[in-house]
């Protein structure tokens, strides 16, 4: 079985003589020369189906030739990094809006804390691993990205998320709040401000 | 130190026990760490109790979630630095009782935190242990105050078992707040007419403590009425002549079907209990302990002796109990065994041994049998927390159903036993005056030999087997004992008696006077404001009203009158709290009415107790001469008898004439 593959809506000639050819191994040979054009891959579609985990290894392992149709879609780097830096905000509005209320709730012993404190764990997490890929996709494309080097806030941020991690292991709740709102809320502020801002503005 | 020193001053006011723990404390203490903001926090159990930021903001935080409820009383579990106390202060919430659950925490917190000012506020109390908590909610709210619990996180987190303790006594003891009122209502009257009934019988009867120490170190066995009494019953007849047996009026019958007959009955029930005598040789055996306002007609039973005792919540009891001859106020939690325990204290006696005291439901039974109730039935609803019994009654043809709120007291093992207030109240009042008792340093012991039932704090526990090999070994004379104190019995200061009830009786004149005129302000006062309204002429009413009420108050101070009159005084009470919403005029109007009904009632009360004083007065110099004439030739015109029983000296001849047929209860 042939498989078609389409790259922004091109029909792609390509030879995969044997038929063991990967996904991966397609879309790395694209990247090396998108790369000149300042692009990259943003989607796959398989047989007609926008796969949204299409960077997973479980996607990307699978031969080409298992799939009867393939829809590559790319964006220009700036573009992806502005997307980058919309999540970026968009996240952290949302950590700071959570972690009011999970301060209050934890001072006050409420159970809703829990649910707020581990959407605020995983959003921070989130931040930092985004952060971290745009820090290295602006080295490699040479893009002005950030105000200041964010790389000066994971370190602070990584050791606020290691002293909630073991507040809440010991159960200090009122450590945890105090940790949220007086320690996580100006440090995101000052990241948002000193390294986001310039840029996203 | 001195914060120390300062903070323990403030405490000693009202918890002297507390300050005196505090002082004496040599554990470890809670170590203060600056927060950014001002103020202290610390770690225990390696969690904070306060923010290392703003400690005042959490507070304040707080402080908004216990302004959305209703309360009069503000309970807080745990001081911390006491940022919540001041906050709930500086908003206006006055009324704190805070308990303190680790002595660790409140010792580096008072030597660090100046707390002084706000512990000596009048409404704010500090305690250091769960039986205070009990006191202080019986001490300080009334029973229809509005209390509201509040702890915060990291105390809930650390003192999980201390806070449902903290949380089960402030209801119990609140709800003992709230039958108290029910019973003051539904009671006081009636004792105070006991007493006027009783006045003739109390010359013929020595107060209870014509036997103060004179058993020391005699054991004294304490038997309640409980189911576990069949337990241990059986061994009480080796107890027989070597200790003292006190059974409450309920263990009488039981004791006997095993061949024991108490050294002394114990009743203080308001009613007849005729019920609960065999009228046989068993009752000449025993001897009566009363109280002054038991009913009348316990004073007619024929038994050996009968002892009084007086109450310090009677006024007529306390103003007169010095002139009966008794310098002895019992302390009572509401039962007739924790009237023993007192009693007993006051004898010397020591161990003190309690049997029969479960203070909670057997498995299906309320009473030990062999009492007045013949059959019972308990059904336990835990979800609706009830309890109801049913049960036959000696002297009932149909079952008594009655139906009780459920509530529960940690067991002789540990885990929960079901129980209803009245046993929750005694359990409490156990629990401090043994507290009390080791404070004071009385070397006493009490001992718990139940052998199931409830656990109370601070007792032994332990077997009436082990009482009996430890503690029961010496013979007993206890009739030559008696005898010996009832032959040295301080006399009857009949002169201060009668002075005494004149001059309530010139008082209740002047109450009844006053009380007409305030009526009579009042009907002009109406009629004004029917035909006016709500004009300023009024108040010249209001003053002459007010004018005639502290007269009034001035007159009746410190009468016996208010008690029997405690029920207006609550619904009164009641009222206040909730005409907060009406207008001007309508509240007017409303207080007006009021004070009719408060009036019209002092006037009633009054009426009814003129004749009660005179008759009283007559009986007791009618006792006077019998006195006086005592082993003297009768000179009276009828002549023909000794003048034992006659007051022909006093100018009323032969002896006391029995009055009509008492009233049936």
């Amino acid at each position: 079985m042939t498989t078609d593959i389409y790259l922004d809506g091109e029909k792609l000639e390509y030879e995969d003589t044997k038929g063991d050819s990967t996904l991966k191994e397609l879309v790395e040979v694209l990247e090396k020369e998108l790369h000149g054009v300042r692009r990259c891959v943003t989607e796959i579609w398989v047989n007609g189906e926008n796969v949204a985990e299409w960077m997973s290894e479980a996607v990307l392992g699978k031969r080409i030739s298992e799939h009867s149709e393939l829809k590559l879609m790319t964006a220009s780097v700036e573009a992806l990094a502005l997307e980058g830096i919309d999540i970026l905000h968009e996240y952290i509005r949302f950590i700071k809006e959570n972690i009011s209320s999970c301060s209050t709730d934890l001072r006050m012993g409420r159970p809703s804390a829990e649910s707020l404190f581990a959407a605020i764990f995983e959003g921070l997490a989130e931040v930092l691993k985004t952060a971290i890929a745009l820090t290295r996709g602006a080295g490699r494309y040479r893009i002005d990205l950030f105000k200041e080097d964010p790389a000066v806030f994971y370190k602070p941020l990584m050791e606020r998320l290691e002293e909630l991690d073991s507040a809440r292991s010991a159960k200090d709740t009122v450590l945890m709040a105090d940790i949220l709102e007086y320690e996580l809320v100006p440090l995101i502020t000052g990241m948002e401000e000193k390294v986001f801002t310039g840029y996203a503005t | 130190m001195e914060i120390f020193r300062k903070n323990c001053e403030a405490i000693k006011s009202k918890n002297k026990e507390l300050a005196a723990r505090l002082v004496s404390y040599d554990g470890p203490s809670v170590v203060l760490e600056p927060a950014r903001s001002g103020g202290f926090t610390f770690k225990f159990k390696g969690v904070y109790f306060h923010s290392r930021y703003d400690p005042w903001k959490e507070a304040l935080l707080q402080y908004g979630e216990i302004k959305e409820k209703k309360s009069d009383w503000v309970m807080l579990f745990g001081l911390g630095c006491g940022y919540l106390l001041k906050t709930l202060i500086g908003e206006g919430k006055e009324k704190v009782i805070v308990f303190e659950p680790s002595m660790e925490i409140l010792t580096g917190v008072l030597k660090t935190v100046d707390l002084s000012e706000t512990l000596s506020m009048e409404h704010v109390v500090l305690v250091g242990d769960l039986i205070q908590v009990a006191e202080a909610v019986r001490g300080y709210p009334e029973g229809h105050d509005d209390i509201l619990s509040y702890k915060t996180v990291s105390y809930s987190a650390n003192f999980p078992r201390e806070l449902g303790e903290f949380t089960n006594r402030i209801f119990n003891a609140h709800l003992t707040n709230q039958v108290g009122i029910k019973t003051d209502i539904e009671s006081r009257t009636m004792w105070i007419d006991n007493y006027f009934d009783n006045v003739r019988h109390l010359p013929d009867h020595p107060p209870l403590d014509t036997l103060k120490d004179r058993l020391k170190g005699v054991p004294l066995v304490v038997v309640g009425a409980g189911p576990s009494l069949k337990k241990n019953a059986h061994l009480l007849k080796e107890f027989k002549g070597k200790a003292v047996i006190i059974a409450a009026i309920t263990a009488y019958k039981p004791l006997l079907q095993y061949g024991v007959v108490p050294d002394f009955v114990i009743a203080s029930e308001k009613v007849d209990l005729p019920e609960y005598f065999t009228y046989g040789e068993e009752d000449k055996l025993t001897r009566l302990i009363l109280a002054e306002i038991s009913h009348t007609n316990m004073f007619s039973r024929e038994v050996k002796d009968k002892f009084v005792f007086f109450n310090p919540y009677m006024y007529l009891s306390s103003k007169h109990a010095k002139l009966w001859g008794s310098s002895y106020m019992l302390s009572s939690g509401g039962s007739v065994t924790t009237a023993a325990l007192d009693a007993g204290v006051m004898f010397g006696c020591d161990p003190v041994v309690f049997i029969g005291q479960d203070l909670c439901f057997g498995e299906n039974e309320t009473h030990a049998p062999g009492g007045v109730y013949v059959a019972q039935d308990i059904k336990i609803d835990r979800e609706k927390g009830t309890v109801t019994v049913e049960e036959d009654y000696v002297t009932l043809k149909e079952k008594a159903r009655s139906c009780f709120n459920l509530q529960w007291l940690k067991g002789l093992n540990g885990k929960p036993v079901p129980s209803k207030f009245d046993w929750v109240t005694f359990h409490q009042w156990f629990e401090s005056y043994v507290g009390i008792l080791k404070q004071k340093g009385n070397p006493v012991k009490v001992i718990n030999a139940t052998e199931g039932g409830a656990y109370i704090e601070g007792m032994e526990h332990t077997t009436l087997q082990d009482v009996l090999k430890r503690h029961v070994h010496e013979e007993v004379d206890l009739d030559g004992v008696i005898r010996e104190a009832v032959g040295d019995r301080r006399p009857v200061d009949y002169d201060g008696l009668i002075g005494s009830f004149e001059e309530m009786k010139r008082v209740l004149k002047k109450m009844s006077a006053l009380a007409a005129a305030v009526l009579k302000e009042v009907r002009s006062a109406k009629r004004l404001f029917r035909k006016n309204g709500l004009t300023p002429e009024l108040k010249k009413n209001a003053d002459r009203i007010k004018a005639l009420e502290e007269s009034l108050f001035d007159a009746g101070g410190g009468s016996f009158i208010w008690e029997s009159l405690v029920e207006s005084t609550y619904n009164l009470k009641s009222g206040l709290r909730e005409d907060s919403d009406l207008s001007d005029s309508k509240r007017f109007e409303k207080a007006l009415d009021d004070i009719n009904a408060s009036y019209t009632e002092i006037t009633a009360v009054c009426r009814k107790f003129m004749p009660v004083l005179d008759r009283t007065i007559k009986t007791i110099k009618r006792r006077r001469a019998v006195s006086a004439n005592r082993g003297r030739e009768c000179c009276s015109p009828e002549g023909g008898h000794r003048c034992e029983d006659c007051a022909c000296r006093d100018g009323s001849y032969g002896p006391e004439p029995v009055r009509g047929k008492r009233r049936a209860v």
